[in-house]
């Protein structure tokens, strides 16, 4: 009775709500949303990744694109593709998941573009594509995020400059709404004419000034609005000019290397929009960019918040005979297990970033297609450099060696799907990487002689008692894989090195923060790279001043090397230099990296055209222009 | 009666300013960075301190405190409730999407609550230390102890790895199909009816185990009355005070506490609109929300004092 009466005092109101708010807490972990770094999904500052960092399975959500500081000098003119094999990465996880390598570089030659009607002779036309997605966006400025949960629903309305391929899985990049690029021998100046006669969703015709007016916002956005992935471009001094109504040049102070700069043009994050309703909005579009005017396959139709994003076929669309679909509905199911559930059930034909269980179930389904897709993220732990003793390269190769890849490659692999780290600084599902036979070999596998030499390095460094009183920072303890990861590295370096570690679980948006600040020892986490080119990822991750080199790890050689890596147009050539810049950090390593992250897709047979797998970034390929359904799986 | 309610209603104010004030300091102190959320970690690090300030302000957060708290209360006295930083929605929007399936879930399962619980709570009452009484504290411990959205997990999974099926996705009113919203409801309602049966039962076997010594009780059985008829007529009216309490708190819980269970089953409720307030960082919808909740909480409350007065004669309010 006492209880009952205590239970009608306001003082019970007041501590219950509060209770209310703490589990609502907790339960989100005060984060955002989880989409790892393009595996997971943890959401716009969460867990689950373009690339997200996060567990295929957690969720939250967000994902990056990264901001990459590119570097590079002179640029390359056309060189052929490189057609080098390289062998085949072992995957940890799931069955067929052998990935078809990709390119070493992509055409320099303009390819026509294949992407037509008749791309699939025996497509039907018509239906609603039900799609299993993330959370809802932030807002709705593609351009200012990196998160899935904005490039899942928003890239099928837009158009770009260039495109990767989706009938290839992105391993070639192809005209949009260009018909072709010319760049200038010095590689400073890059040309493109546009097609004639493209509508945006309007009904207005987009010319030059348009793309002028939606590129300008990318290169040199206005106060107040952010361009997330202008560090790509900014390290080669751009500049756009309207050449006539259908024709737009850039001009670049220093040459950004062929593959890279059409990367650039190529990235989906990117649309065109029409110049006027970009000047009513300051170009920021945040609030309207739901509904702002573009020309892409689909049109926005409507966005029950929390319940559907739905977009609908553009008729009027340039590229005529497509898109087959009518229709594209996207759900805002949250976490890898819920997008999974509603495939199995029915309640949706096509998932992205699935948990691994559900995949190996549907991969033994033959009513369902299942494939890893590159996400190009990976996890490490980042070592601050700022502090001593890791700014002793010694102490940072030591816990390079120190931590078990296959161990930690084990246990992580119960949420997430990838490759174990440790293989030589590359994505094993490109061209980059080391020969199995070389990676089988490499020191960090043979356990005994890496933990020996481990010790042997700290003892030089005067460490011999190990270090105590670490900070160990981990991402978003929501994630299961995070706090996973944490724990085994903190055993394995208190084990082997005697360091005496205490775990920091912070949420992602906090994650970030302290990293900014430098404020933490060592900290295991995730990010993720715009796009497969070395330039790209080893420039953001590992160089000097690198937007995402997290552990402030500077080496002069290795700087060196990139920049001839940059702006070497031979493949071979190219290659051997991307090895003598990973020799370097096999050496003198910036980070412990533990896990090169895949996420997982799956599909309905009878759901045809969805050719991201074992291709580029998915989130390079979220158009949907030439996917098509059978009758059968009309709902 | 009516000076009864008033006392309440005035006396619940000073509670729901101190439930503002609180949110409100909390939401302020929290770690993370709204900026992150809304760019994402790459774009954050493009922002000049000049767009950070820019944007902080559109936001209405360069504001000091104690004028975005003022600005908060006007809002509640409007009752426009604020616009969400993210959306062209307003709160009230959000609360009138979403409030009615999560108020569906959580009074249907208080119905549960009562049809499963209090009938295991009376028979374990009546056959006390009988495999019957072992069995319900069994399986009322069982369903407290359950996280209720590892068994909403569960749920899911077994029904789609053996029936291949799952809730239609979206929200579909009751007004709208009853059908197809029952097939959304149910399975949050079960998952949390359960987890109160489990309150509701211990609660009204201990209250009528307590009931059943009282004196009056032993003068019905002594006129001869049907111990069903002693149970139910005077045991059982006297026993249910406590679990109408009981079942009035969990209501009030339920409306706001539906949120790891609405993730669970993917139901776009209240719930699921709060967490993804807290992901981004998003202080005017969390605000109102839990001030929703508050609000809540002391008319349920008070809702279950005025049925005292109905179910028990004696009582009356002046």
């Amino acid at each position: 009775m006492r209880l009952q009466r205590f239970l009608k005092t306001p003082v019970a109101a007041l501590s219950i709500a509060l209770a209310i708010t703490f589990l609502a807490a907790v339960a989100c972990g005060g984060t955002a949303p989880a989409e790892p770094a393009a595996p997971s999904d943890s959401g716009t500052g969460g867990s689950g990744t373009a690339a997200t960092t996060g567990s295929s399975g957690s969720d939250s959500g967000t994902t990056s694109a990264g901001s990459g500081s590119g570097s590079g000098s002179s640029g390359g003119a056309a060189q052929p593709a490189a057609t080098r094999v390289p062998p085949t990465p072992r995957p940890t996880v799931a069955p067929d998941a052998t990935p078809t390598p990709l390119p070493a570089a992509l055409p320099t030659e303009v390819i026509a573009n294949p992407v037509t009607k008749d791309a699939y002779p025996d497509a039907q036309y018509g239906g609603i594509l039900y799609r299993g997605g993330y959370f809802d966006p932030a807002h709705y400025d593609l351009m200012q995020v990196s998160s899935v949960s904005n490039s899942f629903k928003q890239m099928m309305v837009l158009n770009n400059l260039l495109r990767y391929n989706p009938l290839d899985g992105g391993k070639t990049i192809i005209p949009d709404i260009a018909t072709n690029w010319d760049v200038s021998e010095d590689g400073k100046t890059w040309t493109f004419p546009l097609r004639e006669n493209v509508m945006f969703h309007t009904g207005e015709i987009m010319d030059s000034d348009d793309v002028a007016a939606s590129w300008s916002r990318v290169i040199d956005p206005p106060p107040g609005v952010v361009s997330a992935r202008k560090g790509l471009y900014t390290p080669f001094g751009p500049s756009i000019q309207v050449i006539d109504p259908l024709t737009v040049q850039f001009t670049f102070e220093k040459a950004p290397p062929l593959n890279y700069g059409l990367n650039l043009f190529a990235l989906e994050w990117h649309g065109i929009f029409e110049k006027g309703f970009l000047e009513e909005n300051n170009y920021d579009l945040k609030l309207k960019g739901a509904d702002a005017p573009s020309t892409g396959a689909f049109r926005f139709l409507e966005h029950q918040e929390g319940e559907v994003w739905k977009n609908e076929r553009f008729p009027d669309y340039w590229n005529e005979g497509l898109p087959y679909l009518d229709e594209v509905w996207t759900y805002p199911l949250g976490n890898s297990t819920t997008r999974s559930a509603a495939l199995l059930a029915g309640n949706v034909q096509y998932s992205q970033t699935i948990d691994p269980a559900a995949f190996e179930i549907l991969s033994n389904d033959d009513r369902y297609e299942a494939q890893p897709f590159s996400s190009y993220s990976y996890l490490a732990v980042w070592i601050n450099t700022d502090r001593e003793p890791w700014n002793d390269p010694r102490v940072r190769k030591a816990l390079w060696l120190a931590l078990d890849r296959d161990a930690i490659h084990e246990v992580v692999g119960e949420w997430l799907y990838g490759y174990k780290g440790g293989t030589g600084w590359t994505f094993q599902d490109q061209a980059f990487q080391l020969p199995q036979a070389e990676i089988d070999q490499r020191m960090v596998f043979d356990r005994p002689a890496a933990e020996a030499e481990a010790q042997r390095l700290m003892a030089e460094a005067g460490y011999a008692d190990g270090i105590k009183n670490v900070d160990l920072m981990q991402r978003d303890p929501n994630s299961a894989h995070w706090t996973a990861a944490a724990q085994v590295a903190q055993l394995e370096f208190q084990r082997i090195l005697g360091i005496e570690s205490t775990i920091r679980p912070v949420a992602s948006a906090v994650w970030f923060e302290e990293l900014a600040n430098r404020n933490f020892d060592l900290t295991v986490g995730g990010i993720a790279s715009p796009f497969i080119d070395p330039s790209a990822y080893m420039n953001s991750f590992y160089r000097c001043g690198g937007g995402e080199n997290h552990s402030n790890y500077c080496n002069p050689e290795f700087d060196a090397i990139m920049e001839k890596v940059d702006s070497e147009p031979d493949f071979d050539k190219r290659y051997e230099l991307v090895q003598q810049a990973a020799a370097i950090l096999d050496a003198d390593p910036p980070t412990v990296e533990y896990w090169y992250n895949r996420t997982l897709g799956a599909w309905r047979t009878c759901v045809h055209g969805i050719e991201g797998k074992h291709g580029a970034l998915v989130h390079n390929l979220d158009r949907m222009d030439t996917v098509w359904m059978e009758e059968e799986c009309r709902q | 009666m009516q000076k009864y309610i008033l006392r309440r209603v005035l006396l619940a104010i000073p509670a729901l300013i101190g439930l503002t004030i609180i949110i409100f300091l909390v939401m302020r102190i929290l770690p993370g960075d709204v900026l992150t959320v809304m760019f994402g970690e790459e774009g954050t690090l493009q922002l000049s301190e000049e767009d950070r300030q820019r944007i902080i302000a559109s936001l209405g957060l360069d504001k000091p405190i104690y004028l975005q708290y003022v600005d908060w209360l006007k809002d509640i006295v409007t009752l426009k409730l604020g616009q969400s930083f993210w959306r062209s929605h307003t709160v009230m929007d959000l609360i009138l999407n979403r409030g009615p399936i999560t108020l569906e879930i959580a009074i249907l399962s208080v119905i549960l609550s009562w049809v499963i619980g209090l009938p295991v709570g009376i028979l374990a009452a009546m056959k006390r230390n009988s495999a019957m009484d072992y069995a319900g504290r069994f399986f009322s411990i069982l369903f407290l102890a359950i996280p209720n959205f590892w068994l909403g997990t569960v749920i899911v999974l077994t029904l789609v790895l053996t029936l291949e099926w799952k809730a239609p996705l979206g929200v579909i009113n009751i007004w709208e199909d009853p059908w197809q919203n029952l097939q959304i409801v149910w399975g949050p309602a079960l998952v949390l009816g359960l987890g109160q049966a489990a309150y509701v039962c211990r609660m009204s076997r201990s209250a009528l185990l307590e009931t059943i010594h009282e004196d009056y009780i032993r003068t019905a059985r002594a006129k001869g009355l049907a111990e069903r008829l002693v149970i139910m007529r005077h045991a059982l009216r006297n026993a249910i005070m406590p679990v109408i309490t009981l079942s009035g708190v969990l209501l009030g819980f339920l409306i706001g506490g539906s949120v790891a269970v609405e993730q669970a089953f993917g139901v776009p409720g209240l719930g699921r609109t709060l967490v993804a307030a807290f992901f981004e960082r998003d202080y005017v919808v969390i605000q109102n929300l839990v001030l929703l909740y508050g609000i809540v909480f002391v008319l349920t409350n008070l809702l279950v004092d005025i049925s005292y007065a109905w179910i028990d004669p004696r009582i009356r309010y002046s």
